[in-house]
């Protein structure tokens, strides 16, 4: 029989999927994801972990315990750096112990360490994952390879559009790839503003050779490399004229967030003032409150443009975009 | 000849106010009515109020909804626009004040800080996870100092010490007020104490990093509160307006936007008449089973026929309904 590895849909889970996936493929075992999250795993996440942590780790924990009496093994490895001098938040280094202390009766787990910035390489970390499913080294090598392949061929970053679209309008949205992707506990955030006839870019979208310029002008390296992401691309995204609003979304809790917002928020008021919103979420399931931000957030954007216009004085035109 | 005029409701927590406007923009019918956790019956009352005033001698062109329960009680009257509370009361503050640059609203279960700018709104922000600055505080102490809401402004004016209270929780700002009378402060300067905690707590946590700019206007229930009023000129050393209408400022945004929509569009409103109170209407909530969300689904039914639903995260019931 083959050996299941359960890999939860969290966290980091957004960004290197398909790596892991087709590595565990390529040594013979079968993946098994966590299902999006839903009610039960948020509310399983929030009873079971530590009161200090952030929503998506709390998350995490629920789909630890989704996972954790279908499969042989678990993945939750202990990512603590994957660029020079650059670290991830503590949550983030410290995951399996913290699933390890809170979950009971987990399967084994497969937890190695990868730090690349004391290693300066990741093959090692990798290789040592492999070595708990296979004893094969040749095998877990070329697993490694192709794995690597996939994440190449992943990092195509999409082709912003740059041109001032007048007839809709252009928002950027910026945060941790996860609270972008999970649209349960985003409450559907982008599909919401997709829907009234908004574009949306994200900060996934931006590659690091175009933060980079921007990045290098901040007084002091930023060395948490989801905190990097989120500042370069909301830098960047500032710079673009076709941009007409961004919106940083944040959870309750968050250590990179309370540093990167403020930083974000005094730049963009020197840089260039278009409106901002913040988003901060938390356990809260009802969406009232939400959707009054949301709406009226982009009723502000739609009235700039309107006012620009020389179309009306007020209110007006809010309803013929 | 009938006058032509437009209707807006703002239904909010703690309560639903019902104005009638005519072409140009002036209040010709207002009404202030406690919700008291029933946000149906009050839009019932009040719409009756309306007919029974000036029903005879107008025609009802539009309808506008705003506040918290917008979109139930947009279904219920039939409402052309329904828009957030933001939008609503930008546009009507700046239908009387069209230079205004701040305004401040403070309403029963949120408070709202709107930042404008050549007529157009550029920043806002709403209280988040805390209601210690808002209407229900003060509505609270009042209760405990065993003062009616309404006196509680005056009170404030007569104090002759100053108190300084911990505002920045409701739980807390009770024990430091308790702590307070037992050092011997009179009422009076422990309410002007209160009203100016929550003005701070309202000052630090909206308008925190953001530059307030005169004319400042404010409205929403807790205006009528002249302590608070005195506590923010206090604040923020410079006077500020409170227009008539201040309770149902949020009412007569609604009811300006259903007016410029219907003027825009040239459509016919979808009132339902001011017999509506007539037919059964009935909301009632149920647990999907489609999947392990369990979403609570709103499902709104007029005459035994279900007219509206919502709550679903995935659209599955809110797209079963046509039209």
């Amino acid at each position: 029989m083959t050996v299941r590895v359960g890999i939860p849909k969290g966290l980091l889970f957004y960004e290197y999927e398909s790596f892991w996936r087709v590595f565990f493929e390529s040594l013979g075992v079968e993946v098994i994801f966590s299902p999006d999250t839903n009610k039960d795993i948020m509310k399983n996440g929030l009873k079971l972990c530590e009161e200090e942590a952030c929503l998506p780790v709390k998350i995490f924990h629920g789909h630890v315990l989704e996972l954790a009496d279908k499969v042989d093994m678990l993945f939750i490895p202990r990512i603590r750096s994957l660029h020079y001098r650059e670290y991830y938040c503590p949550m983030i280094c410290g995951l399996p112990e913290m699933v390890k202390n809170s979950v009971s009766l987990l399967p084994s787990v497969i937890d190695d360490t990868i730090d690349y910035y004391k290693h300066r390489y990741y093959k090692g970390g990798v290789v040592r994952m492999g070595l708990k499913i296979s004893s094969d080294q040749s095998k877990i090598k070329k697993a490694y390879c192709k794995a690597c392949k996939g994440l190449q061929n992943k990092n195509d970053y999409q082709k912003i559009p740059t041109d001032k679209n007048e007839k809709s309008y252009t928002i950027a949205i910026i945060g941790h790839t996860y609270n972008l992707t999970d649209h349960y506990m985003n409450m559907n955030l982008i599909k919401k503003i997709k829907g009234e006839g908004f574009q949306v870019l994200t900060s996934c979208m931006v590659s690091c050779g175009k933060t980079q310029p921007y990045l290098s002008k901040v007084p002091k390296r930023i060395f948490w490399s989801c905190g990097r992401e989120i500042l370069g691309a909301g830098l960047y995204y500032m710079h673009q004229q076709n941009i007409d609003g961004i919106i940083y979304v944040s959870c309750f809790g968050c250590g990179v967030d309370s540093l990167i917002e403020p930083y974000l928020s005094q730049q963009l008021k020197k840089v260039r003032p278009i409106p901002y919103l913040v988003i901060s979420l938390d356990e809260h399931t009802g969406e009232a409150g939400l959707n009054t931000r949301l709406e009226a957030f982009l009723d502000m954007i739609r009235w700039r443009r309107s006012c620009a216009n020389h179309i009306s004085s007020y209110g007006g035109n809010l309803y013929s975009c | 000849m009938m006058e032509e005029i437009y209707i807006g409701i703002d239904v909010g927590s703690v309560s639903t106010n019902i104005v009638a406007i005519n072409e140009t923009k002036e209040v010709v019918f207002s009404q202030y009515i406690r919700t008291g956790g029933q946000p149906l019956e009050s839009v019932k009352y009040g719409i009756k109020q309306l007919e029974q005033a000036i029903g005879d001698k107008m025609v009802v062109k539009g309808v506008g909804t705003t506040g918290s329960g917008r979109q139930l009680s947009g279904i219920l009257v039939g409402a052309d626009v329904i828009k957030n509370e933001i939008t609503a009361h930008a546009t009507a503050t700046l239908s009387t004040v069209p230079d205004v640059c701040t305004i401040f609203e403070i309403g029963g279960q949120d408070s709202k800080l709107i930042l404008l700018k050549d007529q157009i709104v550029i920043d806002f922000a709403m209280n988040t996870v805390c209601a210690a600055g808002t209407g229900s505080f003060l509505d609270h102490q009042a209760e405990r100092l065993g003062i009616p809401i309404e006196k509680f402004g005056e009170m404030a004016l007569q104090a002759k010490k100053d108190v300084r209270i911990a505002g920045r929780c409701t739980v807390f700002a009770e024990s430091d007020m308790i702590a307070k009378q037992q050092f011997g402060f009179s009422k009076a300067d422990i309410i002007k104490g209160l009203c100016e905690a929550l003005v701070r707590n309202f000052i630090n946590n909206l308008g925190r990093g953001k530059k307030l700019e005169p004319p400042f206007v404010f409205q929403g229930g807790v205006a009528a509160n002249r302590g608070i009023k005195a506590a923010f000129e206090k604040e923020i050393g410079h006077p500020i307006i409170i227009l008539p209408h201040f309770n149902v400022m949020g009412a007569i945004g609604a009811a300006i936007l259903a007016l410029e929509y219907i003027m825009d569009t040239g459509k016919t409103t979808k009132f339902r008449g001011f017999n509506m109170m007539e037919h059964n209407f009935s909301p009632s909530t149920f647990n999907c089973t489609g999947c392990s969300n369990c979403c609570e689904i709103i499902q709104v039914e007029l005459d035994d026929k279900v007219i509206a639903m919502w709550g679903d995260r995935c659209g599955k019931w809110t797209n079963s309904i046509s039209s």
